[in-house]
C-alpha cells in the first residue's frame, strides 16, 4: 500500500517534472537567439531527478532513457552542444519518449515506446559527438525527420495524455490551502469542547453564552465548508499549460507561424469543470490553426505579420469565467458557409439570412467546412461537439468574427460549484444574493434623484451621470415594500464597462455563498445565475446581472430601453437610438 | 410525519405495477411508483422570476436545488394556500429531481394491468395527454398520471 502511494507520488511528480522541462524547452526554442543557461538547468535538474527517483523505484527502462537525455544536457550546458532547432524537436520528442515510458510504467503495461532504441541511438550519438561543428547540424538534421514523424503519430492517437490520467485520480493541493483546513478544524474542536464544558454546567445565566459559542461554531463548520470547496478549486494554469506544445507542433506540421499568447491563468475553475473543458478549448485551438490562422505567405500578402497570434484569456465576470480563444485569422467565410449550409440543406438558396444567423450555422451537427481538412482537424468531431460538451457544464459559446481580422469564441462557464462573495439584499418577502464583485456602490437615492425619461424608463442621477435605473421587483414580476425610490436602495453595478442602478427594498449583509444550479433540475432562469442555500435551510436566488439588463429590455414597458449610462445633458438625443433590437433575450 | 415514514418505506419496497396515490382537492391522483425518490412534507419554497405558472418555486433538498410544480395549476384547479398537511413528491425523471406539490399523500396501491383503463377522451387536451389511465380501487377512481409528460408541460410551457 505504501509502494502503492509511493509510485502514485512518484508518476505525479515526474508528469510535473516531464511538463516542466517541455515548457523550458519551449521557451529556450522561442529565444533562439540568446539561449537562457537557467532553462538548461532546469531542464537538466528535471531530469537528473527523475533519472534518480526512478532508479530508486527500479524503473530501469525510465532510469536509463532518462541518464541518456541527461548526457546530452551535460553538453548543452558546457557549451559543447549548440542549441539548434533540430536539437530542441530532438529534446521534444526525447520527452514524449519520457512520457509514454512514464504512462506504460504506470499501467504496468510491458512492450517499449516503438521509436525507443533509435530514440536512445541519437542522444548517445549526440552525447559523445565530435559535433559541435559540421556533425552537429548532421544530427541534427537527421533528428529534426525523426522528430517529425513522431509528432504525426503523437497527434494522431491523440492519447498521449499521461498527466491528465494522473489528475483524474486525485486532487493535488496547494500546502496553504490544507493549512488553513487544519486550524479551521482546531478552531472547531475548541468551540465544540466550550459547548460541551458550557452544557456541563448548565444554568440559566449560561444560556447567553451557550448561544454565543453555538454562533461561533457555526461561523467555523461554515467556513471550513467553504475551504473544503475551496480544495477543489484549481487554477486555469493546468489546462492552459499543456497549450504550447500543442499549438507549437500544430503550427510545425503546416508550415505555419504562431504564437500563442495565455493569460488569465491563475482564475480558478472547479476541478471537474477544469477536467470537462480540456478537450472543447484543445479543439477550439485547433480549430482556429487550421482554419483561422494562415500560411505566411498569405498573411504577408494580406498586409499581416506573417507570425499568427493565437490569444487564450481567462478572467472571472460577475457569475461566470470567461474562456476566450482568439486568433488573427482570416475569420469566417461568410460565403462558403452559406454554400455549404445549401449544400447541406439547412438554408435555402433564395434565403437571405444575417450574418448571425450565418454564423450560428457553425454550430450545426456534421458541419465542417471540409475543403480546408487538414491531417489534425476535420476527424468528424465538429464544433457541434464542443458546443455541447460546454452546454454539459452549464455553459455557452459565442463567435465573433471580422473578415480578415480574425476569428473570437467566447466560452462562459457558469461557476457552477464556486463559491461567490455575494451581498444580500430584499425585495418585499424575497431574498436575493447579489455578485460583490458586479457592485460599484450602493445608496438611497433623494427625493428627485430618480427621473423618468420618456415613457418607459428611469435613470438615477449620480454625480452628475445618469444610470439607467431597472426596478428590480418590475423585471422580476413580485411585489416590492415600496414604489418610491426614495424609500429603497438604488445599487450601481456593472454591465459590460457600464453602470446600471438596481433598485431594490434594502440591503442585508454580505457573505460568501456556495453557488447552486438551477439548470441541474430544472433550466435557466433569465436574470438569474444560480441559487444558493441559506443558513436557514432556504434557498436564495443569485442575480444575474447582464440577465437582468436584458429582462429589462425584452419587457414592454419594462425599465430602461437605453442601457448606456451618459451625461444627463446628452440623455435626450439619445431618444434615437433607443434599443430596438427586440432580441435582447435569448 | 410517521405515516410519511411508512409511505416511504413501502416506496423502498415497492415491485411492479405500483402506483403512490395522492389527493389534489377531491379527486386522488396516481403515479408510478419507480419514479417517485421520496415524500417531503412541505417547506420553504422560493418562486423563481417569470417562470410558468405551475412551477412554484425552487426547494433545497439535501444541498440540491429542484423545482416544486404546482399539481393544481398543471390541472387548472383554483390554487389554494397549503396546509401544513401538504407534500412534496420528489420525483427523478430522465436525471432530473422535481418536486411535485400535493395535498396529501394516499396510499400505495398494488394494481394488475388489467384494473387500469385507458384515460377517457376528455374535452381539454392538455390534460389528457397527462393521463396514463383510469384505475377503479373499490368505489375510488383514480388517476394515473404520466410523469414524463407532465414535467414536459410543466417547465417548458413557458
Amino acid at each position: 500500500m505504501s509502494q502503492d502511494a509511493t509510485l502514485r507520488m512518484f508518476f505525479e511528480e515526474a508528469t510535473d517534472l516531464v511538463g516542466d522541462s517541455e515548457a523550458a524547452l519551449l521557451r529556450l526554442e522561442a529565444a533562439s537567439g540568446e539561449p537562457d543557461p537557467g532553462l538548461v538547468n532546469r531542464i537538466f535538474r528535471n531530469v537528473h531527478t527523475l533519472k534518480g527517483t526512478s532508479a530508486m523505484l527500479g524503473l530501469d527502462r525510465l532510469a536509463a532513457f532518462a541518464h541518456s537525455l541527461e548526457d546530452v544536457l551535460v553538453r548543452m550546458r558546457k557549451g559543447a552542444q549548440a542549441i539548434t532547432p533540430g536539437l530542441v524537436d530532438t529534446l521534444l520528442a526525447s520527452v514524449d519518449v519520457l512520457r509514454r515510458l512514464l504512462e506504460r510504467a504506470r499501467e504496468g503495461s510491458g512492450g517499449e515506446p516503438e521509436n525507443l532504441e533509435s530514440m536512445l541511438a541519437t542522444l548517445r550519438a549526440l552525447s559523445v559527438g565530435p559535433a559541435a561543428r559540421g556533425g552537429g547540424d548532421g544530427s541534427g538534421t537527421i533528428l529534426a525527420g525523426g522528430g517529425a514523424g513522431l509528432f504525426g503519430r503523437a497527434s494522431d492517437d491523440g492519447g498521449h495524455d499521461p498527466d491528465h490520467a494522473v489528475e483524474a485520480a486525485t486532487v493535488r493541493v496547494p500546502i496553504e490551502k490544507v493549512d488553513s483546513l487544519v486550524n479551521l478544524v482546531g478552531e472547531l474542536v475548541i468551540t465544540q469542547s466550550m459547548i460541551a464544558r458550557l452544557v456541563a454546567h448548565l444554568g440559566p445565566d449560561r444560556a447567553r453564552e451557550l448561544e454565543e459559542a453555538v454562533a461561533q461554531m457555526d461561523r467555523h463548520a461554515r467556513e471550513l465548508q467553504e475551504r473544503v470547496m475551496a480544495v477543489r478549486m484549481l487554477p486555469i494554469r493546468t489546462v492552459f499549460g499543456r497549450f504550447p506544445r500543442l499549438v507549437r507542433d500544430l503550427a510545425h506540421a503546416q508550415g505555419k507561424q504562431v504564437v500563442l499568447e495565455a493569460s488569465g491563468e491563475d482564475t480558478e475553475l472547479d476541478k471537474s469543470v477544469i477536467e470537462q473543458i480540456t478537450d472543447p478549448l484543445t479543439h477550439l485551438l485547433r480549430n482556429a490553426i487550421d482554419h483561422g490562422i494562415e500560411p505566411p505567405e498569405a498573411r504577408r500578402a494580406a498586409g499581416k505579420p506573417g507570425v499568427g497570434h493565437l490569444r487564450l484569456r481567462a478572467y472571472q465576470e460577475g457569475g461566470n469565467i470567461h474562456l476566450e480563444v482568439a486568433d488573427d485569422g482570416r475569420g469566417l467565410d461568410r460565403d462558403r458557409i452559406a454554400r455549404k449550409a445549401e449544400e447541406l440543406g439547412l438554408l435555402t438558396a433564395d434565403a437571405r439570412p444575417s450574418d448571425d444567423e450565418i454564423f450560428g450555422l457553425i454550430w450545426e451537427p456534421g458541419f465542417s467546412t471540409a475543403d480546408t481538412v487538414s491531417q489534425v482537424s476535420g476527424r468528424g468531431v465538429g464544433l457541434d461537439v464542443v458546443r455541447r460538451n460546454v452546454e454539459t457544464l452549464g455553459g455557452s459559446i459565442t463567435v465573433h468574427t471580422e473578415r480578415g481580422r480574425g476569428t473570437t469564441f467566447d466560452v462562459r462557464l457558469p461557476l457552477t460549484l464556486v463559491i461567490l462573495d455575494g451581498q444580500s439584499l430584499r425585495v418585499g418577502s424575497h431574498t436575493y444574493i447579489l455578485p460583490l464583485a458586479a457592485i460599484v456602490e450602493s445608496l438611497r437615492p433623494r427625493p428627485g434623484q430618480v427621473s423618468r425619461v420618456f415613457t418607459d424608463a428611469e435613470v438615477v442621477v449620480v454625480r452628475g451621470e445618469a444610470v439607467p435605473m431597472i426596478r428590480l421587483h418590475r423585471v422580476f414580476d413580485i411585489a416590492p415594500a415600496t414604489e418610491d425610490p426614495s424609500q429603497g436602495i438604488v445599487v450601481i453595478v456593472e454591465h459590460g464597462g457600464r453602470d446600471v442602478a438596481l433598485l431594490v427594498d434594502e440591503l442585508g449583509g454580505q457573505q460568501q455563498v456556495v453557488i447552486k444550479s438551477l439548470e441541474a433540475n430544472f433550466q435557466k432562469v433569465t436574470g438569474v445565475a444560480g441559487a444558493t442555500i441559506l443558513s436557514d435551510g432556504g434557498v436564495a436566488l443569485i442575480l444575474d446581472v447582464p440577465g437582468l439588463v436584458a429582462l429589462s429590455r425584452a419587457r414592454p414597458g419594462g425599465e430602461p430601453r437605453i442601457v448606456t449610462s451618459q451625461p444627463v445633458v446628452s440623455v435626450a438625443s439619445s431618444a434615437g437610438h433607443s434599443q430596438s433590437d427586440g432580441g435582447g433575450r435569448r | 410525519m410517521e405515516r410519511l415514514g411508512a409511505l416511504s418505506g413501502q416506496i423502498g419496497a415497492a415491485a411492479g405495477a405500483q402506483y403512490l396515490t395522492f389527493r389534489l382537492g377531491d379527486e386522488e391522483y396516481g403515479l408510478d411508483i419507480l419514479k417517485v425518490q421520496e415524500i417531503r412534507s412541505y417547506a420553504a419554497i422560493t418562486p423563481l422570476p417569470n417562470a410558468p405558472p405551475a412551477v412554484k418555486g425552487v426547494m433545497n433538498l439535501r444541498g440540491q436545488i429542484i423545482p416544486v410544480v404546482d399539481l393544481r395549476v398543471t390541472f387548472g384547479m383554483r390554487p389554494t394556500e397549503y396546509t401544513r398537511f401538504a407534500v412534496v413528491i420528489v420525483v427523478s425523471i430522465v436525471g432530473k429531481i422535481v418536486g411535485l406539490l400535493a395535498d396529501g399523500v394516499s396510499d400505495v396501491l398494488t394494481m394488475a394491468r388489467t384494473d387500469v383503463q385507458p384515460a377517457p377522451d376528455f374535452g381539454a387536451p392538455v390534460e389528457a395527454r397527462l393521463i396514463s389511465g383510469m384505475a377503479k380501487t373499490g368505489e375510488k377512481l383514480v388517476i394515473l398520471l404520466d410523469v414524463e409528460r407532465l414535467l414536459d408541460g410543466a417547465d417548458h410551457d413557458a
